[in-house]
């Protein structure tokens, strides 16, 4: 026991930490740390091995989507939102459609997902509805289903709080190409992200 | 209007100056005309504020998290600083207060300090994002494209704001009245409420000696204690005089909040007086709410019989085969009610019919009953009938769980008394039954606090159900009011309050699975549905499964891959 606790204060006194550490100089982030600010909003960019399980949930025209596929045949950009938020989450919708706006013909096939945190109130015709007030196109899934499922789903993305009031924002990527996730955290707005999307699809 | 004001926001509108200098003579000289020349329109501040829409009917343009444009009307004001103006937080982000109170005061604690707005710093914070001190504002409170009059129809209506105490709060008292209709007992629910209210202001304060000892005497609490002052409020005759019946009570007595209650078929009286005057109303015992009001000040537990109705469906709607659909209906609201919401969730589906059997009001005739329900082709009979009714039917039900061939049997736990395990076994054995409230044989843990609770103050306990409930919202309101400092006694902030209220849903007794959340107004939003004893066993079907209407999947099995909720 006290051998793997010194094991592990090595590790993160060391930086290596695999999963949960930020960018390592070797990665390809702006700075040593992953500190940036764009749009004078900061932000950290980190890389994660999430293991995803193969849950169906649905979105908000009753399809089903199996979430350990998503960025494994086009890139994907998850984030987490629940329609009756008070404060972060327009923000977070909002800049996911100017996300889209911004990168135009770059887009390429790049999927965006919202998954929401309090699935049993946003039912699919309830994101259906949130969806449309966003003007949300045809690229941009937003996925509910059985509340144990979410919660699955939620753990294995790290993005489980135990509340939702404790919600933070972060905006997910990943690349068919590389096995990993990218995490962006922090209130990024759609130009910034859209920027950050390209730098990374670039490496 | 003060002629300083109406100079000031008269100065401040750019536009045809020329104008506008003759009119500020005017509203100098006339004060009186003032409202009608160029005061601030506080209904274009009211839309803004609530809606994101702007005088000309278009939602409001803004910029966010620094760089993104948006038009729309989640960035409405409401959204975030909430219908009270006192603010809210999400995580670490903190939206902040917007009255009057506190923006037109220097802010001297806290991470953020700032002096006092004026309503020029306050035009050009909402239209630049940037505070009285000219500081930015987190990226996060967008900055908005507002003409003159736009902003000063909104700081003006920033002005109203939680600016006066809400009605029904005096300086030592918090008054709340309980609506029981009809001559319904109400002896179960008042033991509970009136017991619970005398304990609470019977708690020893001792304000004096704390101020003087105490070392962590803090005066906005102590300023924030309130009596608590009960009401009954029995509403008599037809419904259709209770409304009158409401105003004559409130006129008489004005109270800060509505709390359980106790109703039987109509509640939309009570429902439409709190709304028009604003009271918030706390879980009244009914199974007939009002649905799909959009309204803001009622909160209820569940969606009632027409929740078992939608579930009922989405559970027929997931089954693959065509189904043939044959609903009993009592004669009486309630049965009524469950058959117009199933009827409602099926009939947009394709491939199904549905069909009815209404009772006879005078008499209930078994025989004839069973021998229609034969008649027919129905692959799926709902009943919605009562214990007894159930009762007489017994022998024929059970008799369909012998041929295979039979009808797929349901049955409304709520018609039924609310318990599946007081009908009769071998209904059970046959029937499925859509019970929304939390399951029997989880029930005694989770009544087991209640239960100490009404016994040690030798609280008989005669409605489980109804008394778990009460106690529940009791425990709700202390809980939100235990957020209300100095003398926030504001409505909309009892309900904001309640919203963000995450811990308290783990002591829900008799409903599974309730969540709070801004705009939610029914906490419990599923429902299970018991299949036949005895059928889990021999691997045909879940026993227990949970089912959220509006979800497009099956729902979930209770007890194989979660417990329940």
């Amino acid at each position: 026991m006290k051998r793997t606790g010194a094991l592990v204060l090595l590790l993160l006194v060391a930086g290596v930490w695999p999963a949960a550490t930020p960018a390592r100089a070797d990665e390809p982030c702006h700075g040593a740390g992953g500190e940036q600010t764009g749009g004078d909003v900061p932000f950290t960019t980190s890389y994660q091995r999430y293991e995803v399980p193969p849950i169906r949930l649905t979105d908000q025209d009753g399809r089903q989507v199996d979430i350990s596929r998503l960025g494994t045949d086009r890139p994907v950009a998850v984030n987490f939102i629940f329609t009756t938020c008070t404060t972060i989450c327009p923000v977070m919708s909002a800049s996911f459609l100017r996300l889209e706006e911004a990168l135009g013909e770059k887009i390429g096939d790049l999927q965006l997902v919202s998954v929401s945190i309090d699935p049993e109130y946003d039912t699919p015709s309830v994101l259906k509805r949130y969806a449309e007030q966003f003007g949300a196109g045809p690229r941009w899934s937003f996925l509910t289903g059985d509340a144990a499922d979410v919660t699955t789903a939620l753990k294995s993305f790290d993005a489980l709080v135990g509340s939702k009031m404790n919600h933070k924002p972060f905006t997910l990527f990943k690349f068919p190409e590389d096995g990993r996730w990218v995490r962006v955290d922090g209130l990024v707005g759609g130009p910034t992200l859209a920027e950050e999307y390209l730098r990374l699809a670039r490496n | 209007m003060r002629e300083t004001e109406a100079a000031r926001i008269v100065r401040s509108s750019s536009a045809a100056a020329g104008a506008l200098a003759a009119l500020a003579a005017a509203a100098l000289l006339w004060p009186a005309n003032a409202a009608a020349a160029g005061a601030p329109d506080l209904e274009i501040g009211r839309r803004l504020y609530r809606d994101g829409i702007r005088a000309s009917g278009r939602p409001v343009k803004v910029i966010v998290a620094g760089d993104t444009e948006f038009e729309g009307t989640q960035f409405n004001c409401q959204t975030c600083h909430r219908r009270s103006g006192l603010g809210s937080f999400e995580g670490d982000v903190v939206a902040s207060m917007v009255t009057a109170a506190a923006l037109y005061e220097d802010k001297t604690s806290g991470p953020r300090k700032r002096r006092a707005y004026t309503d020029e710093t306050l035009a050009r914070a909402l239209r630049d994002g940037v505070d009285s001190d000219g500081q930015p504002f987190d990226p996060i409170m967008p900055r908005y494209e507002l003409t003159d009059v736009e902003a000063e129809g909104l700081i003006a209506y920033l002005r109203t704001l939680s600016a006066q105490v809400s009605p029904g709060v005096t300086e030592e008292q918090l008054h709340l009245a309980t609506v029981i209709t009809g001559d319904i007992d109400a002896g179960p629910m008042l033991d509970v409420l009136q017991t619970f209210f005398d304990e609470k202001n019977n708690q020893r304060r001792n304000p004096e000696g704390r101020r003087k000892a105490g070392p962590f005497y803090r005066a906005n609490v102590d300023q924030a204690y309130r009596r608590w002052e009960l009401h009954p409020w029995r509403l008599t005759g037809g419904a259709a005089s209770w409304r009158a019946q409401l105003e004559e009570h409130y006129r008489q007595q004005p109270v800060f909040a509505l709390i359980s209650g106790l109703g039987g078929d109509e509640w939309r009286p009570i429902h439409e007086f709190c709304e028009a005057h604003e009271i918030p109303c706390l879980l009244p015992n009914i199974d007939l709410p009002p649905i799909e009001t959009g309204d803001y000040y009622s909160l209820y537990f569940s969606e009632g019989l027409t929740l078992e109705a939608r579930a009922i469906a989405s559970q027929l709607s997931s089954g693959s085969h065509d189904r043939r659909v044959l609903q009993v209906v009592h004669p009486d609201a309630r049965g009524e009610t469950a058959a117009a919401a199933l009827r409602g969730a099926l009939d947009t589906r394709a491939g199904r019919s549905v069909e009815e059997i209404r009772l006879d009001r005078q008499s209930f005739d078994a025989a004839e009953l069973e021998r229609r329900i034969d008649a027919s082709d129905a692959t799926v009979v709902v009943l919605w009938l009562t214990l007894d009714e159930i009762e007489e039917l017994a022998p024929w039900i059970a008799l369909g769980r012998a041929s295979a061939a039979g009808p797929r049997i349901y049955l409304s736990s709520t018609l039924t008394g609310g318990s599946p395990s007081a009908i009769p076994e071998p209904v059970r054995q046959a029937a499925h039954i859509a019970h929304p409230f939390t399951l029997d044989d989880e029930l005694p843990s989770r009544f087991a606090r209640a239960k100490v609770w009404l016994e040690s103050r030798g609280i008989e306990i005669r409605d489980p159900r109804i008394q778990a409930q009460t106690y529940f919202v009791c425990m709700l309101l202390g809980e939100a009011l235990m957020h209300v400092k100095y003398d926030y006694f504001f409505r909309d902030y009892l309900i904001e309050s309640i919203d963000h209220m995450t811990v308290l849903s783990k002591f829900s007794i008799a409903h599974p699975s309730p969540s709070f959340g801004p705009g939610q107004r029914f906490i419990s939003k599923g429902c299970y549905v018991l299949a036949p004893a005895g059928t889990a066993a021999d691997g045909a079907e879940d026993a227990v499964t949970w089912i959220v209407p509006g979800h497009t999947a099956p729902g979930s099995p209770v007890g194989r891959n979660r417990s329940a909720p």
